[in-house]
């Protein structure tokens, strides 16, 4: 059976919140794909209190299975992907 | 904004509300395998004409991926849609007559059925062409896929689809906080946020 995949929002040592998609224990390692290097300060500035807050909610969102404050599962989504994907594990602090 | 030739990709895809959702995983997963998406949509430029701006963006990419599932006749003028055809035309083109700087080009084809060109477009016979059942996963699949065999080490298609899946979560929450709303992103909004949600993925 294909291990599940769960994506991670931590909190780095200096406060940065960032995103990991684990296979099983492994982690999966996308290729770097940065933002624009012609983007101006201030929409580059924006953009990324945007996503820092879209991963604020993420790795705020409460669980939805008793007795587990780490594994959120996920609602059904209007374009349901992939049916091992869907657990979201959101540790309180992780070390950077 | 010079983009390196050897990551970029250029879609020929169908724009309308009902290929969307193949459309939005296709510009997600080619930018989750490092590439850089190019468009039609990306320049809005009354000054240039939409030809010269297609053939532009063709030149300055190494990689096409051209869906043709939407060949189908208008209800209205009961006439075939023909501008993928003709996109795929300028980048064979390209690629066989084209100078030493651009038959490197490497294109995939898309429809929904594995041999339904046939029916359209049989000069294609022989050609390679993927189908992806009119479904954004299997659109993910075989884009990533054909980007894979030019850069080794891609994570494979259920991994993307499942970076998508949490994208797509996080999508309203970014729009909003930009005041924007997910339904009214323009291609340009929403290439965007996914590459600054990218660009919070762990470096490794």
């Amino acid at each position: 059976m294909a291990k599940k995949l769960k994506f991670e929002v931590y909190r780095t040592a200096d406060g940065d919140l960032r995103g990991r998609l684990y296979r099983g224990i492994n982690v999966v390692r996308f290729p770097p794909n940065g933002l624009p290097k012609d983007l101006g300060t201030a929409d580059r500035a924006l953009i990324e209190r945007n996503v820092r807050a879209a991963l604020e909610v993420l790795f705020e969102q409460p669980s939805e299975k008793p007795g587990s404050k780490r594994l959120v599962s996920r609602e059904a989504k209007k374009r349901t992907l992939t049916a091992n994907v869907g657990q979201r594990v959101t540790p309180t602090s992780r070390p950077s | 904004m010079s983009i390196a030739r050897r990551s970029s990709v250029f879609i020929n895809c169908p724009f309308d509300a009902e290929y969307a959702a193949i459309h939005d995983a296709l510009v997600f997963a080619i930018s989750a395998s490092g590439f850089t998406v190019r468009s039609g949509l990306e320049v809005v430029d009354s000054g240039e004409l939409r030809l010269q701006k297609i053939v532009r963006l063709l030149g300055a990419s190494s990689f096409s991926i051209h869906d043709l599932s939407r060949i189908e006749l208008d209800p209205d003028s009961a006439l075939p849609r023909f501008n993928m055809p003709l996109e795929l035309g300028i980048a064979l083109g390209m690629k066989h007559l084209g100078n030493s700087k651009v038959k490197d080009h490497s294109l995939l084809i898309l429809d929904s059925e594995s041999y339904r060109y046939i029916r359209f477009a049989s000069d294609l016979a022989g050609v390679d062409i993927s189908a992806h059942g009119n479904t954004p996963e299997r659109a993910v699949r075989v884009a990533r896929d054909f980007l894979a065999a030019h850069r080794p080490g891609l994570p494979d298609g259920d991994a993307i689809l499942g970076l998508y899946e949490v994208f797509e979560d996080a999508l309203p929450v970014m729009a909003g906080a930009a005041r924007q709303s997910v339904d009214s992103l323009t291609f340009i909004d929403r290439l965007r946020h996914i590459q600054a949600f990218l660009a919070t993925l762990d470096p490794g």
